[in-house]
């Protein structure tokens, strides 16, 4: 490696619309937890298949390394079709799974077969890591059942319109209804990384709902034909999700500058390579790229534009000449950054760290974070020294005016009937007073105007307006962390909310990014990946770049 | 009823902050509960005795000859807002003694006095080396009725749904069955 460039500044990275624009990595979440799979030897097997005629029952799903092992158990239902919702009001689904810690009992199975088909209703205990539902996809899971069930194959475009068999509407880890903490976690083989537990669990998730699908057509007509190998790659697993992740990146301002800081360094690395010795690994991953954005479909204005902007710009990468200048990677970026658009520059990143795994999938282990550490205020701080740090790292909050209606046009708040996110207009509706501390901005505003004319220690401002505490601990939160905070105002009338799940859902690694509306959509998750029966016999994992392109 | 850890600290925080209290602080109760309750102590139960009559969020600090004295609104201190005063002013420290006058619930005390490097005798403080006094991993076993005791704070902090607000906030609408 050369001299490796500096970090790209937060002003840069941590705007909205840049994060709205984020495509999923090598570092992402699911091609990690893949790559961890394969390294560490983990095998996969089914040690219970006890599914009826009528499709209800049990089935188990094990990875395991010596004595470690972690076991999805899915439970099927019969789910009358007028029930079927994707929305989390939803009381019944058409499977229910929770991730078990080992190898679950009899004993244990049965207290699962009580609670976990309630989902939110239910109570796990410190031995499950997840707790998840899915739906079948109408359009393709009937198609696929009778074709097979005729003993053909379902229709290639039918599969890649949809990319799913079923769809799950919530993954619930990390102490949600008795759940395991994360501290169970720490120093873990396997899970001990962000969001490893949950990805494992959708990935199991995925080989179920492909199993499931061919016993359903063997119930019709016990002939009937098995998916086609490299039909079943095809199939990722669908998930529709909305507002309840939406603060997630706000309420872990540690954990995000981890996340972006291991990406940015990533790309970093990569600009400071002296060759282009990749390079064909890079057409390769732009070629898959192409692929995904042409299969990429969306309805939603917004992002049919974006889908646009990809378009034109993969095509202008793809024209790019192989640089011959000492730093070939910095001198494509650079391009990039100067002429394409924030889809393309992002799409761009991505590409530029898939043929990369040797200098940056070490990474993977830098995204982890201790909340609590990093919120302890620091009392003895001079007031001079807080005015400082909000300068340098809050200009973008105090730039406007934050009382402005338009700029304060709108309130999170929790739900007393899901207890969930949600987000109100705040001049139009009731509950503004129950506000969520998410309007960094304006807190931030407020604190900053408190400070005037105050002095002396931190410790002695608290003790006076407690009121200002929440805001004043992510100044200093952020001051050794610049990417801990998304640089804008998430309570202003044109905010959109989707912007915010595309990042998360980007870093854990989901494509086919499909709005419905500015706050729910879908995706695609661990589509083209290998599937756990691969790792079942010593095979080796194929080619996923998909997931890393 | 077991609660996860998590559970805990979400549970005392929305509480506490549906009791009054700002945020910051809330979020410090909801980790003083939490450390209390991985040491087997029970702190939701105290939280739950102190929110019945919560003196509220003012905290006055006034000099003595023999050090500092905290003290709160009609002759109550809140024993998290007096913590969050020592651990703010730790580095600070040329508080040898504190006193704190009319403390309620002191359990709740404890996580800030720990971590600050006091030792409390009635109501004064005075400096100590903490003892070592590490974490368990179960799942903390509380009391249903203090579940529901703080559960009835915390719902002051929910917004009731309305027709409107179920189609708007959440986003929905379009169809989500196929």
């Amino acid at each position: 490696m050369l001299d490796l460039p500096p970090l790209r500044p937060a002003e840069i990275v941590m705007r909205l619309a840049r994060l709205g624009s984020f495509h999923p990595t090598r570092l992402s979440f699911m091609p990690t937890l893949l790559r961890h799979i394969r390294a560490g030897g983990w095998r996969f097997d089914r040690p219970l298949w006890r599914i009826g005629a009528d499709g209800t029952g049990l089935a188990l799903y094990r990875l395991s390394r010596g004595a470690q092992s972690y076991t999805l158990a899915a439970f099927a239902h019969d789910l009358p079709a007028e029930q079927r919702s994707d929305r989390v009001i939803a009381t019944a689904w058409d499977a229910t799974f929770t991730l078990f810690d080992g190898m679950p009992t009899e004993k244990d199975i049965e207290r699962l077969a009580a609670q976990v088909p309630l989902q939110e209703a239910g109570r796990l205990e410190a031995s499950e890591l997840v707790l998840s539902r899915a739906n079948r996809s109408i359009r393709l899971w009937s198609h696929v059942v009778e074709r097979l069930a005729a003993g053909r194959q379902p229709d290639l475009e039918e599969i890649a319109g949809v990319g799913y068999l079923m769809r799950t509407t919530a993954v619930y880890g990390s102490s949600k209804f008795g759940t395991a903490d994360r501290t169970r976690l720490m120093g873990r083989p396997l899970l001990d990384g962000p969001f490893r537990a949950e990805m494992l669990a959708v990935w199991l998730i995925r080989a179920f709902s492909l199993d499931l699908v061919e016993d359903m057509a063997r119930a019709a007509n016990p002939a009937a034909a098995r998916l086609a190998p490299e039909l079943r790659r095809r199939l990722g697993i669908g998930n529709s999700t909305g507002l309840g992740m939406a603060p997630f990146l706000v309420t872990h301002p540690a954990l995000l500058h981890r996340w972006i800081a291991a990406r940015e360094t990533a790309l970093a690395r990569v600009r400071g390579l002296g060759h282009s010795a990749g390079w064909e690994a890079f057409r390769t991953a732009l070629e898959d790229a192409r692929r995904n954005a042409a299969l990429w479909q969306s309805a939603h204005p917004y992002q049919k534009a974006k889908l646009a902007d990809l378009t034109r710009d993969l095509d202008l990468i793809a024209a790019q000449p192989r640089p011959q200048t000492h730093q070939p990677w910095d001198s494509l970026w650079r391009w990039g950054a100067a002429n394409l658009s924030l889809e393309g520059q992002e799409q761009l990143f991505a590409l530029l760290l898939a043929p990369h795994g040797a200098e940056i999938d070490d990474l993977d282990g830098e995204m982890t974070a201790n909340e609590t550490e990093a919120a302890r205020i620091d009392g003895a701080m001079d007031i001079a020294d807080l005015r400082n740090l909000i300068c340098r790292n809050y200009a973008w909050a105090l730039g406007f005016d934050a009382e402005a209606r338009a700029a304060n046009a709108r309130f999170w708040y929790v739900s007393e009937e899901k207890l969930e996110p949600r987000l109100g207009q705040r001049f139009e509706e009731p509950g503004a007073s129950r506000e969520q501390p998410l309007a960094v901005a304006r807190d931030i505003a407020r604190l900053a105007a408190a400070l005037e004319d105050t002095e002396g220690p931190v410790a002695g401002f608290l003790l006076r307006q407690p009121q200002h505490r929440h805001a004043l601990r992510r100044v200093q939160l952020s001051a050794s962390r610049p990417y801990a905070e998304i640089r804008d105002n998430l309570i202003r009338a044109e905010m959109l909310p989707i912007d915010l799940l595309r990042a998360k859902l980007a870093m854990f690694g989901a494509t086919r990014f499909d709005p419905r509306s500015d706050r729910w959509l879908r995706i695609t998750m661990f589509q083209d990946a290998p599937l756990p029966q691969e790792f079942a016999a010593d095979q080796t994992i194929g080619n996923h770049a998909a997931l890393t392109g | 009823m077991r609660l996860s850890p998590g559970e805990v600290t979400k549970l005392a925080l929305t509480a506490m902050r549906g009791a009054g209290a700002s945020w910051g602080t809330a979020e410090e109760a909801g980790q003083a509960v939490h450390w209390l309750e991985m040491r087997g102590e029970p702190g939701a139960a105290a939280l739950a005795d102190l929110l019945d009559k919560w003196p509220g969020e003012d905290v006055f600090l006034t000099h003595r000859t023999d050090g500092p004295v905290l003290s709160g609104p009609s002759g109550r201190l809140c024993p998290i807002r007096a913590g969050m005063t020592l651990t703010d002013h730790r580095a600070l420290s040329n508080w040898a003694q504190v006193t704190l006058d009319g403390l309620a619930t002191p359990l709740l005390l404890a996580p800030f006095s720990h971590r600050a490097g006091y030792r409390r005798e009635g109501c004064r403080l005075s400096r100590a080396t903490p003892a070592d006094w590490p974490a368990g991993s179960a799942h903390p076993r509380i009391d249903a009725l203090v579940i529901s005791r703080l559960q009835a704070h915390a719902r002051e902090t929910y917004v009731p749904a309305s027709a409107a607000s179920r189609q708007a906030g959440a986003g929905a609408g379009s169809h989500d069955n196929d």
